[in-house]
C-alpha cells in the first residue's frame, strides 16, 4: 500500500523495463527492421544514417536488428540458466536436507567441491567440452549456479525436517517421500524464488562474459555479448559498437536485479 | 536524607518522527541511598526502557526522553555526551538479562573488565589483582582460569557472575539490574541473586532490580514499584505492598504469583492481555481499566494519578482496594 | 585453538583432490567432449589415434585417471600441444601475472568497498547511505568486460593517460626471474620496470576491483549494522567507553569475521573476473592462457590452467579461513553458533 508512494517509482520501473525487454525479445521478428544475418548497408553506416536508426556494424549488418534478435539468447539463458539451477538445486539440496545424516553430509561436501572452483571458471570449463549453443550455455550457467540453490534449500530444509509437524507425519508413517515433496517443500519455495529472482543478472552477465569470451553463442548469429567483443576490435573507429550491446546488457543486468529486489523485500514485510 | 536518585515526569517514546509511541508516560520515582528497590510488571510493560533511560542507553534517532532524571542533583538528561560517558560504569552501572550476548564474544573476562576500569581511570597497576579478587567476590571458584577465559569458555551462571563484577567493578553509587536471572537455570538462579545481594549489601549500594519473581522481591527489596502500561500504579514499601495491596492490577499479580484458586477452584489469572495497555492510554483512561473487574465508566475516561495513600505508599486508582479482599 | 585448525588444514588435500577430480569429470565424462571437439580437427583416422594414444586418451577411464593423479601429484601438467613448452612452466609463467592483477583488483575492492560501507554506516537511512546502496547494485551488474573497455576509451583512447594493453611496453627488456614485476625489480635492481608496470594495471584492476566492489559494500554495511545491534555493545556503552573506541574494539573487531568471510568469498568472483579482464586488456596471466587453449583446443593446457586456477582459490580460501580462526576465539574451539 505505501508502495505507491514515493517508493512506487523504483517497483514499478523495473518491472516496466523488464517486461519491455520480454516483449522486444518475443515481437523480434515483427519489430526488427531488417534481417540481423544480412549486410543491409555500407559497413559502420553511422547512426540515424539512412541505413537503420542505430547503423551497421563492420559486416554492413543492421546494428538495432542484431540488438533486438541479440535480446533472445540474453533472456532465455539468464531465465533458463536460472530455472535449471533452481530446480536441479533445489531438489539436491532438499534431498540431503530432508534426509539429513550421512547422505546430507556427502551431497553437501559435493556441493563444497564445486563450490571451490570460481563459478566463471566452471562455467568456461563446460562451455569448452561442451561447445557453443544456447542450450549449452544454459546448462554450464546453471550447473555453475546449482552449488547456492543446494546450500539454500538444504539450510532451509534440514531446518524444517526438525519441525514438529514434520515429525509428525513421519511418525504417522507417511513416507519419505511424501514427507519432503508435500510437508518440506511447500515451506521452502518461497526463499528459493528469492534468491531465483537475485541471480538473474548473474546468470546473464556470465553468459555474456562467455559469448565475448567466443564460448556462447555462435556467430554470424545475433548476441549481446559477442557484439561486445566484435565491437572491441572497432573501438579506434566507431566506439559505439561496443557501448551499445555494452549498455543493453548493462541494463538487463541492472534491471533484473533490481526486480529481484523486490521479490525479496515483499517477503520480509 | 534526599534521595540518590530522582526521576520526575519521565517519559520514553520510540519510533521515527510522526509514529512516535511513548513507551514510558511521566513517571515518577526516587530511589535512596542503599535502598534496593524492585521493579515489577508483566513483560512490555516499559521495565527494560526505564532501566536502560536511566543512564541514556536506548537514546537514538529513533528514542526521544522528556522530563528529568537526577542523580545527586544532577540531571542526566542534560548532561553532555563526555559528562555522560563519565556517569556511565562510574555513577551507574547496569547487568542485563543475557549474559552470553551482553559480554564481547572475542575478548577475555579481563579484557572486558580492565576496559571499564580504565575508561574511569581506575585501572592502575593493582588492576589484574583487583579483578581476580572481584571475581572471587562474586562466587568465581577458579578465578585466575576465567579472567583469560572467553565468554563462551565459561557456563551461563558464571557469564552472570562476571557481569555483576563487571558493573561492581568501578563501585557506582547505582546498580541497575534487569532481570538478572531470568536467562539462568533454575538452580543457579537463587545462587548468583544471593551474591548479588550481598555485594551489594557489602557497599551500600542503591538499586533498581527488574523481576518476575514475586520471591526476589520479598527477599531483596525494601520497596516495590509496580508497572503497567507505562506508567508507575503502585509504590510501597514490601512488607505493605505484599499485606495490603491497593492497585487491583498488584493484587492480581500476587495471587498469580501465589497459586490463589477462586471460588470455582481456578487459579487466578489476569484476564485479557497487555497489548490493550497502549492503545487505550491514548483515550486518557486507566491503561489497567479494560482488565479490572472494579472498572467502573469514570475509569474509562479519566487516568487516575500516583498519589499518596498512607505514610509510606503511593497509588494510582480511582478506587483502590481498602481491605485486603477484592469485592466484585 | 589447535582444534579448529587442524581439521581445517587436514581439508586442505582433500579438498585439492576433489576439485582436480572434478575438473577431471568435465574434461572427460562430459558429453560431447573436448576430445571430440579435438579430434574433429583431424582429417584422417591414422591421425588421430596416433594423438588420443600420445594423450593416452585411448585407454580405459579409471586408468587414465589414476595416471592423471599421479602426474598431478610430480606437478607434471604434460606438454601443450599449441607451443610445445610444458604446461606446467607456461603456468608458471602466468599464474604470477594474475595473481598480480588479482591481488592490485583486491586492494581495489576491499579499499572501495570498505570505504563505502563505513561511509553508509555512519549516515545510516540518509542520502549518502542510499547513494551507497544504489552505487552498490549498479557496480555489481556492470559488465565488467564492458566497463573495461568503456576505461580504455575514457583514458587511453581519449585522455591518453594510461596504456591499455599488456602488461609491459614491449620497449622494455624484462627477462623474468621470478615472474612477480615487483620481486624482479628488487632482485634484478631494476626501478624502471615498476613505473610502467603500475600504469598498465590500473584499468584492468580498476575494472575488475570496482564491479567487484559492490557486493563488499552491501555485504559489510549490513554486517556492521547488524553487529551494532549486539546486546554487548551496550554492555560496552554501559561502562562508559567512547564512541570510537566502541566502534573500532567491540564492533568492527566482532564484525571482522563476517567481513573476512565476505572478502574472501568475493575473491573467487574476483579471480573469475580477472580471467575474463585478462582477454580485454590483452594481459598475458593464466585466464589468457586459457582461453587462447580453448580457441586451440590445446586440451592439456586448457586442464592444467583450469587446476591452477581452482587451486589459487582453494588456497585463498585457506588463508581466508585462517584468518577467521585468528581473529575469532569461538570458531578457534570449534563453537560455529
Ligand atoms: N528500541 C525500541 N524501539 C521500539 N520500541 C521499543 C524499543 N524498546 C522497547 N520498545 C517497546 O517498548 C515496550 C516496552 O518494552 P520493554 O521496556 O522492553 O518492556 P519490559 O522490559 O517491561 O518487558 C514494548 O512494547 C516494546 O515494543
Ligand atoms: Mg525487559
Amino acid at each position: 500500500m505505501h508502495r505507491l508512494t514515493p517508493f512506487a517509482m523504483p517497483v514499478v520501473l523495473p518491472w516496466t523495463i523488464l517486461g519491455l525487454y520480454l516483449a522486444v525479445a518475443i515481437l523480434a521478428p515483427y519489430i526488427a527492421p531488417a534481417d540481423p544475418l544480412a549486410a543491409t548497408g555500407a559497413p559502420l553506416s553511422p547512426l540515424f544514417g539512412s541505413s537503420g536508426i542505430l547503423g551497421t556494424d563492420g559486416f554492413g549488418r543492421d546494428v538495432a536488428s542484431r540488438l533486438i534478435w541479440g535480446l533472445r539468447p540474453m533472456l532465455a539463458v539468464s531465465f533458463g540458466a536460472v530455472f535449471l539451477a533452481t530446480l536441479a538445486g533445489g531438489a539436491y539440496g532438499l534431498v540431503a536436507g530432508g534426509i539429513g545424516g550421512r547422505t546430507d553430509w556427502l551431497m553437501m561436501s559435493v556441493v563444497d567441491v564445486m563450490m571451490s572452483i570460481p563459478l566463471i571458471l566452471a562455467a568456461i570449463l563446460v562451455m569448452a567440452a561442451l561447445g557453443g549453443s544456447v542450450i549449452n550455455l544454459i546448462i554450464s550457467v546453471g550447473i555453475s549456479q546449482i552449488p547456492v540453490f543446494a546450500r539454500l534449500a538444504r539450510a532451509l530444509a534440514s531446518v524444517e525436517a526438525r519441525k514438529e509437524y514434520v515429525l509428525a507425519a513421519r511418525a504417522v508413517g507417511l513416507s519419505r517421500f511424501h514427507v519432503l515433496v508435500r510437508e518440506i517443500l511447500p515451506n521452502i519455495v518461497r526463499p528459493l524464488l528469492v534468491q531465483a529472482g537475485s541471480v538473474v543478472a548473474t546468470a546473464g552477465l556470465t553468459a555474456a562474459a562467455l559469448s565475448y569470451l567466443g564460448l556462447g553463442v555462435r556467430p554470424p548469429a545475433p548476441d549481446i555479448g559477442y557484439m561486445v567483443k566484435e565491437g572491441q576490435e572497432l573501438i579506434f573507429i566507431a566506439p559505439g559498437q561496443t557501448l551499445l550491446p555494452g549498455l543493453v546488457l548493462g541494463v538487463f543486468a541492472l534491471t533484473a536485479a533490481l526486480c529481484g529486489e523486490t521479490i525479496g523485500q515483499e517477503r520480509r514485510r | 536524607m534526599t534521595a540518590l536518585l530522582d526521576v520526575r515526569a519521565l517519559s520514553v517514546s520510540f519510533g521515527p518522527g510522526g509514529a512516535r509511541r511513548t513507551i514510558v508516560d511521566r513517571i515518577d520515582f526516587s530511589i535512596g541511598r542503599g535502598e534496593i528497590v524492585a521493579l515489577v510488571g508483566e513483560s512490555g510493560s516499559g521495565k527494560s526502557a526505564t532501566a536502560l533511560a536511566l543512564s541514556r542507553l536506548n537514546e537514538g534517532p529513533r528514542c526521544g526522553y522528556s522530563g528529568e532524571i537526577r542523580l545527586s542533583g544532577r540531571n542526566i538528561l542534560a548532561l553532555d555526551h563526555p559528562d555522560l560517558r563519565r556517569l556511565r560504569g562510574r555513577a551507574i552501572a547496569t547487568i542485563f538479562q543475557d549474559p552470553l550476548s551482553a559480554l564481547n564474544p572475542s575478548e577475555t573476562i579481563a579484557q572486558q573488565i580492565a576496559e571499564g576500569m580504565r575508561a574511569h581511570g581506575m585501572a592502575g597497576p593493582d588492576a589484574d589483582d583487583r579483578i581476580t579478587r572481584l571475581l572471587g567476590e562474586v562466587g568465581i571458584h577458579d578465578p585466575d582460569r576465567v579472567t583469560r577465559a572467553y565468554p563462551h569458555q565459561i557456563s551461563g551462571g558464571q557469564r552472570q557472575r562476571v557481569m555483576i563484577a563487571l558493573a561492581l567493578a568501578c563501585d557506582p553509587e547505582l546498580l541497575i539490574a534487569d532481570e538478572p536471572t531470568t536467562a539462568l537455570d533454575v538452580t543457579v538462579q537463587t545462587q548468583v541473586l544471593a551474591t548479588l545481594y550481598r555485594a551489594v549489601q557489602k557497599r551500600g549500594m542503591s538499586v533498581l532490580i527488574i523481576t518476575h519473581d514475586m520471591g526476589v522481591v520479598a527477599g531483596m527489596a525494601d520497596r516495590v514499584m509496580v508497572m503497567y502500561g507505562g506508567r508507575i500504579v503502585e509504590s510501597a514499601p514490601v512488607e505493605t505492598l505484599f499485606a495490603l495491596p491497593r492497585h487491583p492490577y498488584t493484587r492480581a499479580l500476587l495471587d498469580c504469583a501465589r497459586h490463589v484458586r477462586d471460588a470455582s477452584g481456578h487459579y487466578a489469572t489476569i484476564p485479557g492481555t497487555a497489548e490493550t495497555a497502549f492503545a487505550l492510554r491514548a483515550t486518557q483512561g486507566c491503561a489497567f481499566a479494560p482488565r479490572c473487574r472494579r472498572a467502573r465508566p469514570a475509569c474509562f475516561t479519566h487516568q487516575p494519578e500516583l498519589a499518596e495513600c498512607s505514610d509510606t505508599g503511593r497509588v494510582a486508582c480511582h478506587f483502590p482496594l481498602v481491605g485486603s479482599k477484592i469485592d466484585g | 585453538m589447535t582444534s579448529g585448525l587442524l581439521r581445517r588444514v587436514a581439508t586442505l588435500p582433500f579438498m585439492l583432490l576433489a576439485v582436480a577430480s572434478l575438473i577431471f569429470a568435465i574434461m572427460h565424462a562430459l558429453p560431447g567432449s573436448m576430445i571430440e571437439s579435438l579430434s574433429a580437427q583431424f582429417v584422417s583416422d591414422a591421425q588421430r589415434v596416433r594423438l588420443m594414444a600420445g594423450l593416452g586418451l585411448d585407454q580405459p577411464l579409471w586408468r587414465q585417471y589414476l595416471v592423471y593423479l599421479n602426474s598431478l601429484a610430480h606437478f607434471d601438467f604434460g606438454i601443450s600441444a599449441q607451443t610445445g613448452k610444458s604446461v606446467a612452466t607456461m603456468i608458471g609463467e602466468t599464474l604470477p601475472v594474475t595473481m598480480e592483477m588479482a591481488g592490485a583488483s583486491f586492494v581495489v575492492m576491499t579499499v572501495c568497498g570498505l570505504g563505502a560501507a563505513l561511509i553508509a554506516v555512519h549516515a545510516a537511512d540518509g542520502p549518502a547511505d542510499v547513494a551507497i546502496r544504489l552505487l552498490s547494485i549498479i557496480l555489481s551488474t556492470l559488465p565488467w568486460f564492458w566497463l573495461g573497455l568503456v576505461l580504455i576509451m575514457i583514458f587511453s583512447l581519449w585522455l591518453g593517460w594510461l596504456p591499455s594493453f599488456g602488461r609491459l611496453p614491449p620497449s622494455i627488456d624484462y627477462r623474468p626471474v621470478t615472474n612477480f614485476v615487483m620481486i624482479d625489480a628488487v632482485i634484478l635492481g631494476r626501478p624502471d620496470l615498476i613505473g610502467p608496470w603500475i600504469s598498465h594495471l590500473v584499468l584492468p584492476s580498476l575494472t575488475v576491483g570496482l564491479t567487484s566492489s559492490g557486493v563488499v559494500m552491501r555485504l559489510v554495511r549490513s554486517e556492521i549494522l547488524a553487529t551494532m545491534k549486539k546486546e554487548f555493545v551496550l554492555t560496552a556503552r554501559m561502562k562508559g567507553i567512547g564512541a570510537n573506541r566502541i566502534f573500532l574494539r567491540h564492533i568492527l573487531r566482532n564484525a571482522a569475521v563476517g567481513i573476512m568471510t565476505v572478502l574472501g568469498a568475493q575473491f573467487g568472483a574476483m579471480l573469475g573476473g580477472s580471467v575474463v579482464a585478462e582477454v580485454v586488456f590483452g594481459y598475458p596471466g593464466i585466464g589468457r592462457m586459457l582461453v587462447r587453449a580453448i580457441e586451440s583446443r590445446d586440451y592439456l593446457t586448457v586442464q592444467g590452467a583450469g587446476i591452477a586456477i581452482a587451486a589459487l582459490y582453494i588456497l585463498v580460501n585457506f588463508m581466508t579461513d585462517l584468518a577467521c580462526l585468528y581473529a575469532n576465539p569461538r570458531l578457534r574451539d570449534g563453537v560455529w553458533s
